[in-house]
């Protein structure tokens, strides 16, 4: 350290510092020998012990058995998804888009034909009651981010809302009294389904049972 | 449909919390006892929220 100071290391500051510096490093170049002397101490009492001990029976020993995860022993991760080959991409793709259009047919043909039901009557009855409420259809030619925002969310449905365009459904009307909760119906249904085309991408990857 | 803002709270926490459920869990039982506490705590929150914003009304 250059020492910029009159006196050098010899300025009392200086001197402080590698004093306190030299204490700790020698205190701790003490220690680690103390201990290391202990240690010494120790093995030898050991081994002097070991002469006047009576000699242990042998024991059988077996050959130490690798331990094998059984079943049981796996971890809820590796037991929820075995090893399987990834599928491809193609039909990850497929099952995804599945997924979006019709809610829970994602699940419907990863085999889990129950839980597909419960979301199927779950999405679209949100999304059914999002419609008596008159709530509004979004565009994506409207100044506000938000609306195309709304417009992205409530597209996440899939199927039902261009189905309910061609069925006669107005758009919506924002002067009934129940039309802005009938919107926020309408997005929170899209963004449901996103969440089931989630939940079905991950258990076609096997991160999930 | 006309919905006073409590049962379309109540309907639209039913929808949510039948739908977490599902994903979340995996046994029916945990499913259903899993899918009742997000209802309560839906619910029970928005009263709860209710109440803080009375004094604002």
């Amino acid at each position: 350290m250059k020492q910029n100071r009159p006196g050098g290391v010899f300025h009392p500051s200086s001197f402080i510092l590698h004093t306190s510096y030299f204490i700790l490093h020698t205190s701790y170049f003490f220690d680690a020998a103390s201990a290391r002397v202990v240690r010494l101490q120790v093995g030898r009492l050991r081994a002097s012990q070991a002469v006047y001990r009576k000699p242990a029976k042998p024991v059988e020993t077996q050959p130490m058995a690798r331990k094998t995860t059984t079943q049981e022993e796996k971890s809820p991760k590796e037991a929820a998804s075995p090893a399987q080959p990834r599928p491809s991409s193609g039909s990850l793709f497929g099952l995804c888009l599945a997924a979006w259009l019709v809610p829970g047919l994602g699940h419907f043909m990863l085999g889990r034909k129950g839980r597909a039901v419960v979301l199927f009557l779950a999405i679209v009855g949100m999304f059914l009651c999002g419609l008596a409420m008159q709530g509004q259809f979004f565009a994506t030619g409207s100044p506000s981010y938000l609306h195309t925002l709304g417009y992205f969310a409530e597209l996440s449905i899939g199927v039902p809302m261009p189905a309910a365009t061609f069925f006669g459904y107005g758009g919506g009307n924002v002067y009934f009294v129940c039309s802005d909760y009938g919107t926020a119906f309408l997005i929170s249904a899209g963004m449901l389904n996103v969440l089931t085309v989630l939940d079905a991408y991950d258990i076609a990857l096997g991160r999930k049972s | 449909m006309v919905l006073s803002h409590f049962e379309a709270l109540t309907l639209f926490s039913f929808f949510v919390s039948v739908v977490f459920a599902v994903l979340s869990k995996q046994t029916l039982r945990e499913q259903l006892i899993y899918g009742v506490k997000v209802f309560i705590a839906f619910v029970g929150i928005a009263v709860v929220l209710g109440w803080i914003m009375l004094p604002f009304a």
